[in-house]
């Protein structure tokens, strides 16, 4: 009888093990949602003084062209006394569609220097999420607002910010016939503009050295009559040509080592061959060597590779190769002619401008060439320029001119990479080849 | 006596193997089968309000202006909420906000070099880092695992990106609902709701969730939650199932997003049959942006 008994046992716990759970958790996946700013209430920062109120209206402004975030009107807020209050009153935040608010105060130091605090709050989780103190000079705090954006924008967005860089680019005044050209730089949301050449020789293509450090520019200059890349320090205003090159060099760009300059030499024989030129060793390499025009070369971010334009297949077209020139390939296939290409600081894509049936577009494409996407188009768009994080493209557009060649004014635009958001950026006088800085450190 | 009763033994033996080979083995540990009557049917006859519809696009438009006040919720109250209350800071000194809520935050970014007097130049400012006040991130519960789903083509990870040379030839619309029947979820095998309850909460949800697009690698960020309910759908609690890829802060931010759409008071009290309570107090969600960064 021993053995039915354990049978029976056995059947008893194959039955009860495979008997249904008592209860499964639902799980639900969700894979789809909308792309919105986000709601974010910015108080004006406790403290006496304009600096107080100054900063937090930096930060607004700042967060607000980003398009990722919609900063609050101040008359909505119900707590107006949030910014000593810590923490603060969610509801009331709640209560006005806020997802996030800034807090923050701003005191003046016994040496004179401004200390700057700030806070980050999930209204809807109900948390600090981002907290930060900052010191400087009083004549800093547009700075310290920039640096506060950018910490908040990247809690936010994971993405390290923008916002405290500069631009250099040309300013132009005058008919076309006298047209002035300087060099100008200023903060990237169009404050603290400043001219750095006299305007006494054309200047064009301007570049930050990617070492923040150096404040250095290469640009070219028709200063002394021949087209010659130059190399101008922001800090000392030193200008000096580079390299000591036989016929018109152009279209220059820092590796992204800031160590070497690579651009177009215009040869004898008309041709235009890619150069490195390295600043410690003061020695050239040149990588391309074709009959045609080879020019607009730019490094990928790791420096391992290079983009360029050509029109060795007949018409003008990118091109990728290896850092030493090697293994040279063609990307782009679309119709119209391509150039300008410069690839993004996250090494994912290259912003092109394209043209095709008296048309000038900007896009990006990845580097096989794949994924080409139209981001803008105008009677005149050029010189792409990536923000430090990859995130957003700034470039000139200038309209077409009126039937008596009057009216067509040259302006910077700025658009998100996802191809929405498109600004303008005010300069003093009309705007071309904007430069992007890397984040001032 | 014996040689009969161990034939009566044998033969019950062979009788349940033969049943078993018959019948096949229950299952030990996965669940039975779901009645399929039970989903059939809800689905069939609650349909016609099911279509998950998929949320407009709605591309971050230059706002130049703040919205003004009219525009943003009108004050409701807020959803009764069951935590306990919230212990106030013993000081409202600002430097240590004790946050009631629970979260795993980062430690601020690395100070910055001092300013150098220096009036020309922009100085660097420098911070210093606030002394960390925020919790201890929370522990990573049961490790909810996504289905691994094929990739899919890099035509879907444009969808929320714009092209102006696609506006001259006007495609078909946004994949219109009836065309993206097939995509709607189906209750999973196990799943007590039907596939029109669970379509309403989704949808729900969608209208909060706020994409992170165009961040890098945004498609591989899925943060998924385990998520406590009040028998009148309001949430009570979210805790973060993946918590240990926090350090990363793309992750990081993408989990912070997902958490606003689950707490957002817009999107509550979830639209769930509260008969079936027991069945939803509690669930995981995994938010997926694979097809629509």
């Amino acid at each position: 009888m021993r053995f039915p008994l354990s049978l029976s046992l056995l059947a008893l716990f194959l039955w009860s093990a495979g008997a249904p759970s008592a209860h499964a958790i639902e799980q639900f996946v969700l894979d789809r949602g909308v792309v919105q700013p986000l709601p974010i209430a910015i108080v004006d920062f406790a403290g006496t003084g304009h600096a107080a109120r100054d900063i937090a209206q930096v930060i607004s402004d700042d967060l607000e062209r980003s398009g990722i975030f919609k900063p609050i009107d101040h008359r909505a807020f119900i707590d107006k006394e949030a910014a000593t209050r810590t923490p603060p009153r969610f509801g009331d935040w709640r209560l006005i569609n806020a997802q996030a608010l800034v807090t923050g105060k701003v005191e003046t130091e016994a040496d004179g220097r401004l200390a700057v605090e700030f806070r980050l709050w999930d209204v809807l989780a109900e948390q600090q999420i981002a907290g930060l103190r900052y010191k400087a000079s009083p004549t800093n705090s547009r700075r310290i607002a920039h640096i506060v954006a950018d910490a908040i924008y990247k809690r936010v967005t994971g993405e390290e910010g923008y916002f405290d860089t500069r631009i250099v680019y040309v300013a132009e005044k005058g008919p076309p016939n006298a047209r002035k050209k300087r060099l100008a730089i200023m903060d990237q949301d169009g404050y603290n503009n400043k001219f750095l050449t006299d305007g006494q020789s054309l200047v064009l293509t301007p570049r930050f050295s990617p070492n923040s450090a150096s404040q250095e520019i290469a640009y070219l200059s028709y200063a002394h009559g021949t087209p010659r890349v130059y190399l101008f320090n922001i800090d000392t205003g030193q200008q000096a040509v580079l390299g000591d090159f036989q016929g018109m060099t152009f279209a220059p760009r820092f590796a992204p080592d800031g160590n070497k300059v690579i651009m177009s030499l215009a040869d004898e024989d008309g041709a235009s061959r890619i150069y490195t030129f390295d600043l410690r060793t003061r020695k050239e390499v040149r990588l391309t060597d074709t009959p045609a025009i080879d020019t607009s070369p730019c490094y990928s971010p790791d420096g391992q590779h290079i983009v360029f334009n050509s029109d060795r297949g007949g018409t003008q077209q990118l091109y990728t190769m290896n850092a030493d020139g090697s293994d040279v390939k063609r990307i782009s296939f679309g119709s119209g002619r391509y150039g300008t290409p410069v690839w993004s600081p996250r090494g994912d894509l290259i912003a092109f401008t394209k043209i095709e049936g008296g048309q000038f577009f900007i896009g990006v494409m990845r580097p096989d060439g794949s994924g080409e996407r139209i981001l803008t188009q105008a009677f005149l768009v050029e010189a792409p320029t990536w923000s430090p994080n990859g995130r957003v493209l700034m470039y000139f557009r200038q309209d077409a001119p009126d039937a008596r060649g009057k009216g067509s004014t040259s302006r910077l635009y700025s658009i998100d990479l996802t191809g929405f958001n498109e600004r303008g950026i005010v300069t003093p006088e009309d705007a071309s080849d904007p430069a992007w800085s890397p984040l001032i450190r | 006596m014996m040689g009969r009763s161990g034939l009566i033994a044998s033969a019950i033996f062979h009788l349940l193997v033969a049943a078993l080979i018959y019948f096949g083995l229950p299952s030990l540990f996965a669940p039975t089968p779901p009645e399929p009557t039970v989903i059939a049917i809800k689905v069939a006859t609650i349909a016609p309000e099911t279509h998950a519809t998929k949320p407009a696009l709605t591309p971050p438009k230059p706002t130049p202006k703040p919205q003004q006040v009219a525009e943003a919720e009108p004050p409701k109250p807020d959803p009764p909420k069951p935590e306990p209350p919230k212990p106030e800071p013993p000081k409202p000194e600002p430097p240590k906000p004790e946050p009631p809520q629970v979260a795993a935050l980062p430690d601020p970014p690395a100070p910055v070099p001092e300013l150098k007097p220096e009036p020309p130049k922009p100085e660097p400012p420098k911070p210093e880092p606030e002394p960390a006040k925020v919790e201890p991130p929370a522990k990573p519960a049961d490790k909810p695992k996504p289905k691994a789903k094929p990739r899919d083509d890099d035509a879907e990870f444009s969808s929320f990106l714009n092209d102006i040379s696609k506006r001259t030839a006007p495609k078909a619309p946004a994949p219109a609902p009836a065309a993206s029947a097939a995509a709607q979820p189906l209750a999973p095998l196990g799943s007590q709701l039907t596939a029109s309850e669970r379509d309403l909460v989704i949808q729900q949800l969608e209208a909060c969730w706020n994409v992170p697009s165009g961040a890098r690698n945004a498609r591989d960020l899925k943060p998924s939650f385990m998520v406590d309910m009040n028998a009148d759908g309001t949430v009570r609690q979210v805790k973060l199932l993946n918590s240990e890829q926090l350090s990363d802060p793309f992750f990081q931010a993408a989990a912070d997003s997902a958490r606003r759409a689950l707490l957002n008071p817009r999107c509550q009290p979830l639209k769930l049959p509260p008969d079936k309570y027991d069945d939803w107090k509690k669930f995981t969600i995994i938010f997926d942006p694979k097809d629509i960064t």
